[in-house]
């Protein structure tokens, strides 16, 4: 758009603090403003618990940026298990021996575990949580935990490495940058699909003319091979989404949180 | 091996742009460290737009610079005006403000800097010689060492209740209680957040430690004679450089707290917030007659000043060989790292060594210069213990605001801060601890977690699973050896 951008970090309550006032952005004074809502965190407001006054149609989102599939890894090396099957069996054989190192309830890496114990008869796994991946990682190569639950961007170079070895991608297709591994599908058949979504959202209500003066810059953006080169060279994977395609990915991901409901996983 | 290669990349650092990079590296990390609210990660996060125009090693230079400079420039506000410019510095606020009212401004800042400027420099030689071994050594500490560490942190609280230990005591529960607000990361339950959106964080230990020492110490300077001055003294005296006779009063004190430093250091997110609380307890504990702990006993401030900066170059051992940073700022570094197309680990020492040690002695080169900057910014900060508190007072209370908002721009963190303001400023009337409430604030969510996680990874044999671990064991001692001290009764009492 040839402006500047300002980019403002407001901290507090995983997010929410920023995306409460999102929610709340007046149309005509705050049409400069762009949000970022992340994938499935946002979905806590399904959480009865937190008893959030917001749904999914409080935000005026406008694209989807980019979508990071969920991983499992072990450590290299392991004598117990190298591989997703070898690990499953593992797991139902010793159900609640097996550690593994997740971020908090809630997250993307959460869900992936939660779906797995809800759907996967017989398999159960202990849980240690973390706010961040570092914890985790320290975890597993120390050999605190026996697996851990990230994003494939993140974990790659562990991969590259030799130190952390991929089992499963939770998604339904295979990772591009890890092609070699299989999904948690392909393993057991069951679509136990989770990943770390970023939006981008504007001012609700906003008018159609200016959202869509934001929607052309967005995409040209992503779609800047420069841009494209330095994500994919960071190993995050972009995708962009827009209007009816963009609501029907965050719908899925609704309806996969309304179904494995974490916060009964959590008690 | 490691030592060979290092020593191969020295001159790889005496470039133009290097120096030049230590330079404004450290001269940012000064300002912004100085000023309550404004942290080292912010600084370092505001150089990374900058650090796009150089190369990779010259650009990760200018970071680390700004990470050793932001701690130490953290200790300028905690010494002279009782308002720590970040959490690493905030024991220092204890000995080094008693020292500044006492009108021992400049020695409480030659002592800083002696103390921070080796302990860089010392961590910086442990970082550059040392890190893959180093690194594997982190790997061993699991929940079973997080809780027991934060549980020796928390022994500390019985040391800083100077006057009266019940209500050292209940400072300290009281931050433990609230340690626990916030989602509960075991169950994603909101505890205590009575459906406030900005209690679901908890509380952060920024505005706790602004609130509790700034803010606090601003009313309390607004309070009596506005004329007179913070150090009660007309002139300073301009002996800046640090004298042989006082290193060597406080030469074993320097020594625990560049030892502590270096050990915390390398634990993934203990870190300067933790170690200076234990160095500084260690300091208490080994008290002989005439130390006068609580009163500006310089070798409180030796030892709280040398474990901060000991810890910088230390905590991005398990960063650079890891990739797990030890803290938030190794964090941003790690992201800077990333973003110049370098990924850590220790593939990065085989196919970057020149890049990797280029890094590592700009860090202790950087220490080297920020003393002699500091030496000279120093004089003019101490300038501020001269102005009339009716002036100092109510702009410690602005920038407490500004630095609070401006480091999350989030309104409900300056309500945050500014409640610990006004309570820490009457429950230190009262004889309460604040430092005890910052503790537990701090080590609570440590403890917390190590035990849960504890309890978890043990199969439910917590005490069996600990007793086979070396490093718990030494711990558990540590703690023994800590409560005694702190409760035996001394002689000259």
């Amino acid at each position: 758009m040839g402006v500047p951008v300002n980019v403002t970090n407001i901290a507090g309550g995983g997010g929410w603090v920023a995306w409460a006032q999102m929610a709340k952005w007046d149309a005509n004074k705050d049409d400069h403003k762009l949000g970022v809502i992340n994938l499935p965190h946002v979905l806590s407001l399904l959480d009865p618990r937190m008893k959030r006054t917001q749904t999914l149609k409080s935000f005026n989102f406008l694209a989807w940026h980019s979508l990071d599939p969920c991983i499992w890894a072990i450590r290299e090396g392991d004598p117990r298990f190298q591989t997703g099957k070898q690990f499953i069996d593992y797991v139902m054989k010793n159900p609640n021996k097996v550690v593994m190192s997740t971020t908090a309830v809630g997250s993307d890496d959460h869900m992936g575990i939660a779906y797995a114990e809800k759907f996967l008869k017989g398999f159960k796994v202990k849980k240690v949580y973390a706010n961040g991946d570092s914890k985790k990682i320290q975890e597993v190569l120390g050999k605190h935990t026996d697996a851990v639950a990230g994003n494939v961007g993140y974990y790659v170079p562990y991969f590259m490495d030799a130190k952390l070895k991929p089992i499963f991608v939770l998604s339904l297709e295979r990772s591009p940058n890890l092609p070699s591994v299989p999904t948690f599908f392909e393993v057991t058949g069951l679509k136990n699909v989770s990943y770390a979504g970023r939006t981008l959202a504007t001012a609700p209500g906003m008018a159609e003319s200016k959202r869509k003066t934001y929607l052309d810059a967005i995409k040209r953006a992503i779609e800047n091979p420069q841009y494209m080169a330095k994500e994919a060279k960071n190993k995050n994977p972009l995708l962009f989404k827009e209007s009816a395609e963009l609501w029907k990915t965050l719908n899925e991901s609704k309806s996969m949180v309304q179904k494995v409901k974490f916060w009964e996983a959590a008690k | 091996m490691y030592i060979l290669d290092a020593f191969s990349y020295l001159e790889n650092v005496a470039t133009y742009q290097n120096m030049l990079a230590m330079l404004i590296g450290v001269m940012v990390g000064l300002v912004i460290g100085a000023i309550p609210g404004l942290s080292p990660p912010m600084a370092i996060a505001l150089m990374i737009p900058v650090s796009f125009n150089f190369p990779p090693e010259t650009a990760l230079i200018l970071l680390v610079s700004c990470f050793a400079a932001g701690i130490y420039g953290g200790s300028f506000s905690a010494i002279l005006l009782r308002a720590p410019g970040t959490s690493a510095s905030a024991a220092s606020a204890l000995e080094g403000y008693e020292m500044t009212k006492r009108g021992r401004a400049i020695q409480a800042i030659r002592i800083s800097t002696f103390a921070s400027v080796i302990g860089g420099l010392i961590s910086g030689v442990v970082l550059l010689l040392l890190a893959p071994p180093l690194a594997t050594i982190s790997l061993w500490f699991g929940p079973s060492e997080y809780f027991l560490v934060a549980l020796l942190g928390l022994t500390a609280i019985a040391s800083v209740a100077f006057g009266s230990l019940i209500k050292g005591l209940i400072s300290g529960l009281l931050g433990l209680f609230l340690s626990t607000f916030g989602i509960d990361t075991y169950s994603g339950f909101p505890r205590l957040t009575f459906d406030l959106v900005g209690l679901e964080s908890g509380f952060d230990i920024m505005p706790a430690i602004i609130g509790l020492f700034a803010f606090a110490q601003g009313l309390e300077l607004c309070e009596g004679d506005a004329s007179g001055n913070i150090s009660g003294v007309k002139k300073l005296s301009w002996n800046i450089w640090p004298k042989v006779s006082e290193i060597y009063h406080v030469r074993w004190s320097l020594f625990r707290g560049w030892i502590t430093g270096l050990v915390m250091g390398i634990i993934p997110a203990a870190g300067g917030s933790v170690a200076q609380w234990i160095a500084y307890a260690w300091e208490i504990r080994r008290a002989k007659p005439g130390d006068e702990f609580g009163k500006g006993e310089v070798k409180g401030l030796a030892a709280t000043e040398g474990s901060n900066n000991g810890v910088t170059g230390t905590s991005l051992v398990p960063m650079f060989v890891l990739g797990i940073p030890g803290g938030i700022s190794a964090a941003v570094i790690l992201g800077a790292l990333m973003i110049h197309g370098l990924q850590p680990g220790m593939r990065l020492f085989k196919t970057s060594p020149e890049v990797i040690y280029t890094i590592m002695w700009g860090f202790l080169f950087a220490n080297v210069i920020m003393g002699f900057i500091a030496i000279f910014l120093a004089r003019a900060m101490a300038y501020l213990t001269l102005f009339p508190r009716g002036i100092i007072g109510p702009l410690i209370m602005i920038f407490s605001v500004i630095g609070t908002y401006a480091s999350t721009n989030n309104i409900y963190e300056v309500w945050i801060m500014l409640g610990f303001g006004v309570g820490g400023f009457y429950l230190t009337k009262l004889n309460f601890v604040p430092a005890g409430i910052l503790l537990g604030i701090i080590l609570g969510p440590i403890a917390e977690n190590g035990l849960r996680d504890l309890l978890t990874v043990s199969q439910g044999s917590p005490i069996s699973f600990v007793l086979t671990r070396p490093i718990s064991v030494a711990l558990i001692i540590c703690i023994i050896l800590a409560i005694y001290f702190s409760l035996r009764p001394k002689k000259w009492d």
